[in-house]
């Protein structure tokens, strides 16, 4: 097995940006192993941790891939990952933690504190506002529980948080059904 | 007894159609007991198929008393041969793993109740009316006798994720 790398890239959205990154990793005998892409506002972001043969070191990886990034109007990161990072951590359940409000400073920051606080892990979160004439935030999280924090006391003190924010807050516990 | 290694795909045997029973001798019955035993040996799982365990046989066992937070009237252990669902309403969209597809979850949309007819392993027909995490259980598995994988109904790139180490070692 070979080095492991994480690849990212963000620029405004067009067609050809999957197929020109991917080519380049394709001639170089790189897989593509996990990879996440998001587009907010026309700026398009992509991350992908990508398997290498021994041969390539981070410095060809990157410059062959600066090649395509120049043409695409791309900024690149390119930075290796060791095995450890790639262990998901012990979780107990997941929470869909939404928020809606009027929008104001401090939602974010406020909400995510907390959970940092009990090493609650965030493990997508999205925000959205809206054009009208009342601004309405809206932000959800899916949260990963750790074995040690009680649902319903979480939900409790978010609440507490949402109420001094003047925010509406629903906490929901999606357990995974397995078969 | 014994616990039968569980097969994952893209092993074909999960996408074949599985053969009716036609009759309940020795050999279905001792299928039935592996299917129980495989089920056992993996505590968080609530439910199996018998193209799981590599044969392609419609049987079914799910028993969602088994899940340790679950506390909504069911009916403990269930096992239906040449299970077929009868009657399916409502929508439901939960996150499913599977034994057969290690490492994913995903989210898939699922009818709230269903009612299901079948054999029970004495070769008694029996209807089964059945809601939320149970009726879930009972669609997946017999999803696996038509060769189909919870990946397959998953509706977007976003519904499908690596799941972390929810199961506890041990």
């Amino acid at each position: 097995m070979g080095k492991r790398f994480v690849v990212f890239t963000v620029g405004r959205d067009k067609p050809g940006i999957v197929a020109g990154i991917s080519e380049v990793l394709y001639q170089l005998g790189c897989n593509i192993e996990d990879s996440s892409m998001t587009i907010l506002r026309n700026q398009f972001a992509m991350i992908l941790i990508v398997d290498a043969p021994d041969e390539v070191a981070r410095n060809k990886l990157e410059k062959s891939l600066s090649i395509p990034c120049e043409r695409l109007g791309l900024e690149l990161f390119v930075k290796e990952v060791n095995s450890e990072d790639m262990i998901p951590p012990a979780v107990k359940t997941h929470c869909l933690i939404k928020v809606f409000g009027e929008d104001k400073t401090g939602i974010v920051y406020k909400v995510s504190k907390y959970l940092a606080s009990k090493r609650i892990n965030i493990a997508d979160m999205r925000t959205k506002l809206s054009g009208g004439e009342k601004k309405l935030y809206v932000m959800l999280i899916e949260a990963e529980i750790p074995e040690d924090v009680d649902v319903e006391s979480m939900k409790r003190e978010l609440e507490k948080i949402a109420e001094e924010l003047e925010v509406d807050l629903i906490v929901e516990e999606v357990p995974t059904i397995h078969m | 007894m014994a616990v039968r290694k569980v097969v994952t795909y893209p092993d074909p045997i999960l996408r074949k159609r599985s053969r009716e029973v036609t009759h309940i001798d020795e050999k279905v019955n001792q299928v039935i007991q592996d299917m129980l035993d495989t089920m056992n040996h993996y505590g968080h799982s609530i439910g199996i198929s018998a193209p799981q365990i590599g044969e392609n046989l419609r049987i079914i066992c799910v028993d969602v008393s088994r899940s340790p937070h679950y506390k909504k009237k069911n009916h403990g252990l269930i096992v239906l041969i040449n299970p077929v669902i009868t009657c399916a309403e409502g929508e439901k969209v939960v996150r499913e793993g599977c034994l057969s597809v290690p490492d994913f979850v995903g989210y898939v949309r699922r009818n709230r109740f269903v009612t299901v007819k079948g054999l029970t392993p004495d070769g008694k027909e029996v209807e089964i009316e059945a809601k939320h995490l149970e009726a879930v259980a009972l669609q997946h598995e017999i999803d696996h006798l038509d060769g189909i994988l919870f990946i397959d109904r998953v509706d977007s790139a976003k519904s499908l994720m690596k799941r972390a180490d929810l199961v506890k070692k041990g």
